[in-house]
C-alpha cells in the first residue's frame, strides 16, 4: 500500500536514535535535522547552511554519513540514526577520535565538529588506513572556518597511526 | 530555509510511482537521493504540491549488466555504484563518479538523480553523453528510451515529460581497444566544474580512430559533444590534437560569473578537450598492446 500523507498532516516517525527507540511527529516538509533537534531534542546535530553545502548536520543513517538538511524526517521513518551524542559514553570518556580532536586543536568554536566526527566514523570504519589525500577528500564535504583543517587532518592521522600500532 | 508545504507519497513500485506522477503531473516531483532537489526545495526554487519518494522501491535499486550495456536503476546510489566491480565495463562512468559532489553526498545521491537534475556543469550528464548512453523513461502508458544527446535540453531542463519517471540510465559497455578520460577544473574539491571534459577513443590495430567521442560541460546550458567526425580513420597526430583544441572552443556559449569569465572558460575548454583526448588515446594504445 502506497503511503500518502497530506501537507498539513503529522505522521508518527519512529527511529532508533543512538540505540534507543524514539518517536515523534512531523509534517512532510520537516527536515530531518529539525526533527532531531526540535522534536527529539537531540541538539548535538548542528544546522548550518540548510542547502547541503556545509556538512554541519551530518549524521549516520543506517551507517552512512548523510546531511540531514537534505532529507525529510518522514523519509527516515524506521531508520537507525547515530549522532554525536552516541559517541562518548560520558563527558569524561571521549572516544579515541574525540580525544584526538581535543589534543590536536581540531576544533575551536565546535559548530562543524559533530558532523565531521560522524563522517569520520563511517570513513575510518571503511578505510582503516587512509592516506592524507583520502582524508582531505572526505573532509572536503565539511566546512570549518576556525581551524584551517590542519588540526582535523592531524587528529584523524593520529587515530589511524594509533590504531595501526595497537593492532601490530 | 524550509521547503514550502508539500504532500508526500511513498510508492513501493515503479507502477505506483508513475501512477502518482500521472495523477499529479506538473504538481508532482520525484525525489531520489535529494542531494540537488533537497537544496532547491529548501530554497523554494521548486515548490511541488506532491513529493513522490522513490527511495523504497526495490526494483529500481539494481545494477544489471547486459551484453552491450550496464543498466543503472533509478535509486542506485553513487557510492554503491563506485564500489561495484561491474562498473569496470563502463570506465567513463567509473572515472567521473569520484568527481561528483562529496563523500557524504555520494552516500545518498543517485546516478539517475544527477542526470534528471541536468545541471549544465554536472559530471554524470557529460559522462552519459560522451559514452553514447541513454535514459529509460516510463509513464503509465509507455516506456521509451531517449539518447543522452536528445535528453539534455537546457539548464535543469530535459526531454522528460511531466508524467514520466526516469527508471534507469543505460551506459554502453566499452568496446575493446578503447581508452577513456575524465577531467575537471573546479576551485574546490566537490564543486560543480568550471569546465569538465570527457573523452572515449577506440583505435584499430593500425592506431587509427574507429570512434572518437569528446564532450564538455560547464560551457553552456547543457553538456555538448565536440565535432570529431572528420578525425575518424585518422591517426591522432599533434595536428589532430590541435584541431580538437580549436573545435572545442567553437560553437560554445559559456557564461561570465564570479568564478570564471567566459573567455577563461573558452580557453579551458580547448585545454581540457586536448588533455582528455590525449589521455584516452594513451589508454587505448595500452589496451591494443
Amino acid at each position: 500500500m502506497m503511503l500518502e500523507v497530506s501537507a498539513e498532516s503529522e505522521m508518527a516517525i519512529r527511529v532508533t536514535l543512538n540505540g534507543v527507540a524514539r518517536e515523534g511527529n512531523a509534517t512532510p516538509r520537516m527536515q530531518l535535522a529539525d526533527f532531531l533537534r526540535h522534536v527529539l531534542h537531540a541538539y548535538g546535530t548542528h544546522v548550518g547552511c540548510e542547502h547541503g553545502v556545509c556538512g554541519a548536520c551530518t549524521v549516520l543513517i543506517d551507517g552512512r554519513a548523510v546531511r540531514t538538511c537534505m532529507m525529510f524526517a518522514i523519509q527516515a521513518d524506521g531508520a537507525d540514526i547515530q549522532t554525536v551524542e552516541g559517541l562518548a559514553s560520558s563527558p569524561d570518556k571521549l572516544t579515541a577520535l574525540q580525544s584526538a580532536f581535543q589534543k590536536n586543536h581540531a576544533l575551536q568554536c565546535g559548530f562543524c565538529t559533530p558532523g565531521i566526527l560522524m563522517s569520520c566514523v563511517q570513513f575510518l570504519a571503511e578505510r582503516p588506513q587512509p592516506d592524507e589525500a583520502e582524508i582531505r577528500e572526505m573532509l572536503s564535504g565539511h566546512l570549518c572556518r576556525c581551524t584551517g583543517y590542519h588540526g582535523i587532518v592531524e587528529a584523524i592521522k593520529e587515530v589511524v597511526a594509533d590504531k595501526s600500532t595497537s593492532s601490530a | 530555509m524550509k521547503a514550502a508545504p508539500f504532500s508526500y507519497v511513498r510508492p513501493d513500485s515503479i507502477a505506483e510511482a508513475v501512477g502518482a506522477l500521472g495523477q499529479h503531473g506538473d504538481d508532482g516531483r520525484i525525489i531520489a537521493g535529494g542531494q540537488s532537489l533537497g537544496a532547491m526545495l529548501n530554497m523554494r526554487l521548486v515548490m511541488p504540491k506532491v513529493l513522490i519518494d522513490i527511495n523504497r522501491i526495490e526494483e529500481t535499486s539494481r545494477i544489471d549488466v547486459a551484453f552491450d550495456h550496464v543498466r543503472i536503476g533509478a535509486t542506485v546510489r553513487q557510492c554503491d555504484a563506485m564500489a561495484d566491480k561491474r562498473l569496470h565495463a563502463t570506465p567513463l562512468l567509473s572515472a567521473s563518479l569520484p568527481h561528483v559532489g562529496h563523500y557524504q553526498t555520494r552516500n545518498r545521491g543517485t546516478i539517475c538523480g544527477s542526470i534528471a537534475h541536468a545541471d549544465p556543469s554536472a559530471e554524470l550528464p557529460l559522462a552519459l553523453l560522451v559514452s553514447g548512453g541513454s535514459v529509460e523513461l516510463r509513464s503509465r502508458k509507455k516506456t521509451r528510451v531517449v539518447a543522452a544527446n536528445d535528453f539534455f535540453v537546457s539548464t535543469l531542463t530535459t526531454a522528460r515529460l511531466a508524467d514520466e519517471m526516469i527508471v534507469a540510465a543505460l551506459w554502453p559497455t566499452a568496446k575493446p581497444h578503447t581508452g577513456h578520460s575524465f577531467a575537471e577544473f573546479a576551485i574546490r574539491s566537490g564543486d560543480y566544474a568550471i569546465v569538465a571534459a570527457a573523452a572515449e577513443v577506440q583505435l584499430d590495430s593500425d592506431d587509427r580512430v574507429v570512434r572518437l567521442s569528446v564532450g564538455l560541460a560547464g560551457i553552456g546550458e547543457r553538456p555538448v559533444l565536440i565535432n570529431t567526425a572528420s578525425f575518424e580513420g585518422q591517426k591522432l597526430s599533434a595536428d589532430v590534437l590541435d584541431a580538437i583544441e580549436t573545435n572545442a572552443r567553437q560553437g560554445i556559449d559559456p557564461v561570465n560569473d564570479l568564478q570564471a569569465s567566459a573567455q577563461f572558460r573558452t580557453h579551458m575548454a580547448g585545454v581540457m578537450a586536448r588533455h582528455v583526448v590525449f589521455e584516452a588515446l594513451n589508454r587505448a594504445r595500452s589496451d591494443v598492446l
